[in-house]
């Protein structure tokens, strides 16, 4: 082995090592991260869903819907009476105004409903307020309710 | 400074649809000192262990991968905001990556400073469209963001339009005709001194 060879073998390995040690980084974080982020989550869609009906349903597991290209998604089972009733989805919406955490509701005998947004704390406002129109809602609305007949997991 | 100032207003543009809220606005700021830091110490490590043509595509690695660290740390402290801003922190990384680059192939020198004027900017930008936006003021809380009243009678007589994107773009354009305007005087009453 020549000199050159042993100073590529040793940008080589250096190179492997640091996405290595970005590999690693990145799976600890995504350990530790992730449950504080599915109870934060939740605790949120929770708090959507009991102001937006007396009879809320509960979230259960999450599952894997179908994907919405950029839009981030979490889908989990809604549970009413302990029994598992349908979907709450919680989504990025982009409206006028910004980007916003949205909670849908799902159940085969309703189709989509928009419960309301998520981390909004004080005076409960409507989303026409956050530049979020009727119009963003019903298209969510159609979109959601074409991925919920994909996803299946229902009886 | 007129091509500083172009450069500056294409890495906002990507930013403008999440920049609406004061929250929205210190998160990105945030993201972006953490891309800064991380950047300049990557930057000299790349230099050590790959000084050729190839350290900066394993920079721009690196940068992805501490946006993705970021993103994480998001997630677990702001779950809520983290859907909100999951993709524009991202972005942020290529806005970041627009802004280092103007002295990288403009002067063939390499300078964070544009950077640096950045990170108030956008705090300040995002400040007056909340303000004028929504009336509000508003910091990231674990369980989304709080917002203050700071218009009273804004519900009444406010126009949410400074909210919006397309208020956002003129607000962009009175920024930088501002900044021509106190760059062109500071350059007159320069001159004047001498």
């Amino acid at each position: 082995m020549n000199a050159q060879t042993k100073i590529d073998v040793k940008k080589i390995m250096c190179t492997v090592s640091l996405f290595f040690a970005f590999f690693l980084l990145l799976a600890g974080l995504q350990y530790i991260s992730l449950p504080y982020a599915e109870d934060g989550l939740k605790q949120s869609a929770r708090t959507v869903l009991e102001n937006w009906s007396d009879k809320a349903p509960e979230i259960g597991d999450k599952i894997q819907a179908a994907p919405l290209g950029w839009n981030y998604s979490q889908t989990y089972f809604s549970l009413l009476r302990g029994r598992v009733n349908g979907f709450v989805y919680i989504i990025r919406i982009t409206g006028n105004a910004g980007p916003y955490t949205g909670i849908f509701y799902y159940t085969p005998q309703t189709g989509t409903v928009f419960c309301g947004l998520a981390g909004i704390s004080g005076k409960a406002k409507g989303a026409d307020h956050y530049g979020i129109t009727s119009r963003i809602i019903t298209e969510w609305v159609h979109k959601l309710d074409a991925i919920a007949k994909k996803t299946g997991g229902l009886k | 400074m007129k091509k500083h100032t172009i450069v500056f207003l294409f890495a906002l543009c990507p930013l403008i649809p999440a920049a609406s809220r004061f929250s929205y606005g210190l998160i990105l700021c945030f993201a972006l000192i953490w891309l800064f830091l991380s950047g300049l110490l990557f930057r000299e490590l790349i230099k050590k262990i790959v000084p050729d043509d190839a350290g900066f595509y394993l920079e721009l690695v690196c940068i992805a991968a501490s946006a993705t660290v970021f993103y994480q740390v998001l997630e677990a402290v702001f779950p809520v905001l983290a859907v909100s801003l999951g993709l524009y922190i991202f972005i942020s990384s290529f806005s970041y990556l627009v802004i280092t680059s103007i002295d990288r192939f403009s002067a063939d020198k390499e300078s964070f400073l544009p950077i640096v004027s950045f990170f108030p900017i956008l705090l300040v930008f995002s400040l007056i469209r909340e303000i004028f936006g929504f009336g509000t003021i508003s910091f990231p809380v674990p369980s989304g963001f709080i917002e203050f009243t700071v218009l009273p009678y804004f519900e009444q007589y406010g126009l949410g339009f400074w909210g919006t994107a397309g208020g956002a773009l003129i607000l962009i354009g009175i920024f930088s005709w501002l900044v021509k305007y106190v760059n062109r005087r500071a350059s007159i009453v320069k001159r004047n001194v001498k």
